[in-house]
This record gives C-alpha cells, structure tokens and sequence, in this order.
C-alpha cells in the first residue's frame, strides 16, 4: 500500500466515522425530543379496612370454609342412661352443633350435612331445634341442615348471631347385637361469605 | 543568461501575485465593523402538580416523587348490608379518592392511572383486587369515567380548566372479585388491612396525542363528534343501539378531521341507512358494527358517507361488520383487517368518486347475495353522469369468499377491480394488475401474488 492509498483510507474512514456521529446526533436529537415533555410520577396508597372473617364451630376456630368435625361432637344421652357412659339400644338423646360468627363483619351461609354412616344404623336423627329447643322440627331425609346468619347492616355479627342446633337422635329398643366400639358421627359443614 | 532572466521575471510575478492577495486579504478585513449580540427570550411554561390524599396538605409530586395516602371508603350511594361498612371483601367494591391540583402549569395534562402490585404482608396475592373503574371530576364539571386504554386509566385536563386553576378529584374504584376461597378466607381471618398503590402520571399533553374522548352512559356519540375539535381519539365505552331508527333516514355524524373512532371491542348496531358515518382522515378500528335490514333487504353494518365536498382519507381496520360496507363519495378508502360478509348485496360497495384499498381481512358471500364487492363505474353528481376513477377498487391482500357469486358486481354502470394480491376462492386471473400472477394453491383457493 502506497502513501496515497493509505491517506484515501484514511480520509474514507474519516468521512465514515463523521457521518456515523452526524447519524447517532440526529437519532440522540430525535429520542431527545419524542421524551421532552413535563412529567411527573407518583403513588397514592389507598387503605382498606380487610372486613373480618371470623367462625368458631363448636369452640374450635375453622381455618377452611369446608371443615369436618367428628371428636367435637358429644352424644349426651337423656333417656335410659347407662351407668357406663355407652350408647345403647334403647336410649334417646341428642348431640349440639354450634356456629359461633362472633366478629366476622361479612353474612354468611352454611349447611350442615350430618354422616351416620359411621354410627349404628338402628340409630336414627329424629328431629332438630335452633336455638329455642323447645321448638323441634323433623329432622330432613337427607340430614342436611342450611341457613343464613345476616350482617343486616351492622358493623360486625355478635355472640347472639351464633346459631346452636340441637339434634335428637334415638336408638330404637331392639335385640340385636354389635360390637361395643368408638362409633363416629360426622359433621360436613360449609360456610360461605354471602355475596 | 535567458534562464536567469527567466527565473527572475517569475520570481517579480510570484511576488505581485503575492501582494495582490495580501491586498485583497487586508482589504476585506479592513472595514468598519460592528458586532453584537441578539438574546432570544422565550418564556417556559409552567409545571407543577401537588397530590392530595387524606393528608391536610398537598404533595408537591412535579420536583420529585413522592407518595400519599387516601382511605378507601364505601361507594356512596351503593349499599350493602352484607358487608360491614368500610370494609373490603370479596364482591366488595370500596372507592378510593385522590385530588390532583396543576395550580401554577401551563399546559394541557394527560393524567395515567394503573394498579401497583399489592405487597401487603401477610396478604396472599391470589385474591384478585383489581381497579374497576376510575373516574375523573374537575371543579365544578361532572364525573367522568377515564378510558381505559393499554392497561392505564387516562384522563385529560384541558389547557384552560389547568390555566384556571382547576383541581381534578379521582375516585378509583377497587373490587375485590369473588374468586379463590382459600386465599380470600386466609386474608379475611389474618389480615386486617391491606395497602393497595395506585400509581398516577401527570403528563403535559402535546397536540401529538390527540384527546381522549369516552362514549359511555352519560354522552352520546353525535354530541361528542359535534363538540370536539380536530385530531382526537373517541372511545366507545358501551355498546350502541340505533336499531330503533328510520332505514334510510342518512343521520350523518360528522367528525372533524383526523379524527379516531376507537370501538374497544364495542358494537354499534344499526338500520341500513340509518347511521352514516363522516370524517376526513377518520379512522374507525377495533369493534363490530351490525346491519339490520332495510326493506329492500340491504343491511350495510358501516356506511362511511360524504354528502358534501369529497373528503379523503378513511381508514377501517380490526372491525367485523355484519352486512357489507359502503363508502360514497370519500376520496382514499383502505380496509385493513375487515371481516364482513354481503347478505342480500354486497360485501364492499363504493360509488361517487370512491376510491377503495382492500389491504387484508375476510370477505364473504351469503346465499343471497348479488356479488362479493360492487363499484360503481358511473354515477350522477347533480344531475350530470361522472365518471368514477377506472383504478378505484385496488385488492392488495385478504381472503375472498364468493361462494359461486361473482367476485364484482356486472352491470353496465359497474366495474371491476384490479388485483395485485390476495387469496380468493375462484380464479381471478382476468383482473389482475400486471405482472401478477393467480395460481392454486392445492385447497380449493387460488393465490395472487
């Protein structure tokens, strides 16, 4: 390579390199302006109050709307006790479900479908009562009991929206003969927040 | 001898040439001159917004970032017995209220609004709290819902209400969807309250972005297209009915140029003839337009007509039309991403000077319909019979249904249009523009490329 080919290159490269700085200022020129405008950013943090959810069944806090409840349910025998304690035929009792919503600032639903799979099947639920056990109702075939406890406008539910059901069962006077064993009832109940 | 009197005759001209150009050099410096200094003054516009949340003080948020707090309230007017007053849970819905005040700014304000993620502790993410709605007020205006549009609420003050001093007061509206039962029951029994961040952008608004107008329940489409001025972007926020009108009865709204009919996924629905639509580089996107019939059976779901000066400009993109499309009288008409269909008629019709570009889409013939697209060839302006451009329907691109019927309407005063690409259920080889080629591609279509 000559001394004229080397100055030609170089002056090519000059000319290059002063036309790539004349592009990147018009771009930089060009980005400047699409951005320049006034411009001002902030963050409001909007505070809300979670309204509480708060359910006992039984005395024992429900962490799940689903919760099933079997040792929390005592049979409590009324009729031809038994010095032992143990159910037997011919006896008639009843056992308690209590919905306890103290605080929870929303409505709510439930059911209570009660399995006696579990138990005798010469055991049967006969009737039920609310809170007022003087009044008794048939207990379904289904042994499902629903309801509502309502907020009704006030700013949470109280002791006195908890709902106690006392349900009556009876063994019937037979002569049959099963296992002296831990029997189980079961309770399935759902409570919901009512929309 | 003559070499030496040679190399001295050049070296006397070197020298007068020499002089000569220090003469002319000296003589154009050597002149009375003046020089100073003009100052160019331009005075800045003004910028300053202050945030106002619960705080007894405004938040100076145009020098430097800054945050507020507001506590969000019950919906006035909204009751709800089961929940406790005040109180978010599911299927609630609580408002939160911010002011904005430009006092002291000197240009028209875009305001952007968006959800922030909610990093609460002990709050579990799943339960879905998302902004509903966000409303704008300013002094002494009426509530006005913001659009939203790519995800933000956006709002606009205009140059006056800003140069008047005019707050804006923003409610937005949190809800709290009925949703995931363990992530919501595990919020309502362990967290009592949660901080949600709404993050707010106040933008000088250039001329560049148009104006954001919404069509919701408290305005009307005419009356916004007869009140705003050029260049603005109108958002439908509901869908629209004129079923009820007269077929036929051309109620024009007109818009002013340049502007945006952005249907957001909106339908309006309507009486063949009932509604016309009129702008000069109006563009209509996004949304579905229905036609009803009129009783000669024509159901055009969009009718872009000029009754006046021919106007320019009109672009249709990412609509479904139901019933055809029909333009009059417009000057450059293009068709991006246009899925309608012809039922009695025709899929696309123009006539009166119409110019027409089917870029891309989908274009069908129903069992009663005359022709896939109609173009007029002649028409009568005033009496006297004009003739319309012999290049005026161009297809670039889309997808052509004809279902057996003629792909252009034949008639004396009819023409056809020319092809430069698109795919098409018949062999379109006798209207192609030159150059291109119409081939099969092998599943009953023909390609033009």
């Amino acid at each position: 390579m000559n001394l004229n080919e080397r100055y030609y290159i170089s002056a090519r490269n000059k000319t290059k390199k002063r036309y790539r700085i004349f592009i990147i200022l018009v771009l930089l020129l060009l980005f400047s302006l699409t951005l320049a405008r006034y411009n001002s950013t902030s963050t409001y943090n909007s505070k809300m109050s979670v309204a509480k959810w708060c359910i006992k069944i039984n005395d024992v806090e429900i962490t799940q709307n689903i919760e099933s409840l079997s040792d929390e349910i005592e049979f409590i025998t009324v009729e031809n006790k038994s010095e032992d304690d143990l159910i037997k035929a011919g006896q008639k009792g009843y056992f308690e479900i209590n919905i306890d919503p103290q605080y929870t600032e929303v409505s709510l639903n439930y059911s209570i479908v009660i399995d006696t799979s579990e138990l005798p099947e010469e055991i049967e639920l006969t009737k039920y009562a609310v809170n007022d056990f003087d009044t008794k109702i048939d207990m379904p075939s289904n042994n499902t009991l629903t309801g509502d406890i309502l907020l009704d406008g006030k700013t949470s539910l109280e002791d006195t929206d908890a709902k106690t059901y006392r349900i009556y069962w009876e063994w019937a006077d037979e002569d049959n003969i099963i296992d002296i064993k831990n029997y189980k009832l079961k309770a399935n109940i759902i409570i919901k927040q009512e929309i | 001898m003559n070499n030496r009197k040679s190399k001295v005759k050049s070296k006397i001209i070197l020298l007068i040439i020499i002089a000569t150009l220090i003469a002319i050099i000296s003589g154009t410096y050597s002149r009375y001159t003046s020089t100073g200094t003009l100052n160019g003054k331009a005075t800045m516009a003004k910028w300053s917004i202050k945030l106002k949340g619960d705080e007894a003080e405004a938040s100076n948020i145009s020098s430097a970032s800054a945050t507020v707090e507001t506590t969000a309230q019950t919906v006035e007017g909204v009751s709800n017995a089961n929940v406790s007053a005040g109180k978010i849970a599911p299927g609630q819905t609580l408002v939160a209220t911010v002011e904005v005040d430009p006092s002291g700014s000197e240009v028209a304000i875009d305001y952007n609004l968006e959800l922030n993620s909610i990093s609460t502790e002990g709050f579990n993410s799943t339960s879905n709290i998302a902004i509903s709605r966000v409303t704008g007020t300013v002094d002494g205006g009426t509530e006005t819902n913001a659009a939203l549009l790519g995800g933000k609420y956006v709002f606009f003050e205009s140059l006056e209400d800003v140069l008047a001093n005019k707050k804006v007061t923003f409610k937005t509206y949190i809800n709290w969807a009925n949703g995931d039962n363990v992530a919501d029951t595990e919020n309502g029994m362990s967290v009592d309250e949660i901080v949600v961040p709404i993050g707010i952008t106040a933008k000088q608004h250039l001329a560049s972005d148009g104006m954001l107008i919404s069509v919701d329940a408290d305005n009307s489409l005419e009356e916004i297209a007869s009140s705003i001025s050029e260049g603005n972007m109108i958002v439908l926020k509901k869908d629209l009915d004129y079923s009820n009108l007269t077929a036929n009865s051309y109620n024009t709204i007109q818009f002013p140029d340049d502007t945006v009919l952005n249907l957001d996924g909106k339908t309006i629905t309507s009486v063949n003839g009932a509604k016309l639509y009129s702008g000069n580089n109006l563009k209509i996107e996004n949304g579905r337009f229905v036609g009803l019939a009129d009783q000669w059976g024509r159901t055009y779901g969009l009718q872009v007509w000029n009754m006046q000066e021919k106007m320019g400009n009109v672009e249709i993109s990412d609509v479904v039309v139901e019933g055809g499309v029909n333009f009059y009288n417009l000057e450059n008409v293009v068709l991006k991403n246009v899925t309608t269909n012809a039922t009695n008629f025709y899929a696309v019709y123009g006539n009166m000077y119409t110019t027409i570009t089917i870029e891309s889409g989908e274009y069908t013939c129903g069992d009663n319909a005359k022709a896939l697209i109609g173009y007029k060839a002649k028409d009568t302006d005033g009496g006297v019979e004009v003739t319309n451009p012999s290049n005026g329907l161009i297809i670039t691109g889309g997808t052509f249904i004809t279902n057996g019927k003629p792909l252009f309407h034949q008639a004396a005063d009819h023409q056809n249009g020319i092809i430069y690409g698109g795919t098409f259920d018949c062999d379109v080889t006798a209207y192609l523009a030159p150059g291109k080629t119409c081939t099969p591609n092998g599943s009953g279509m023909w390609v033009v490329e």
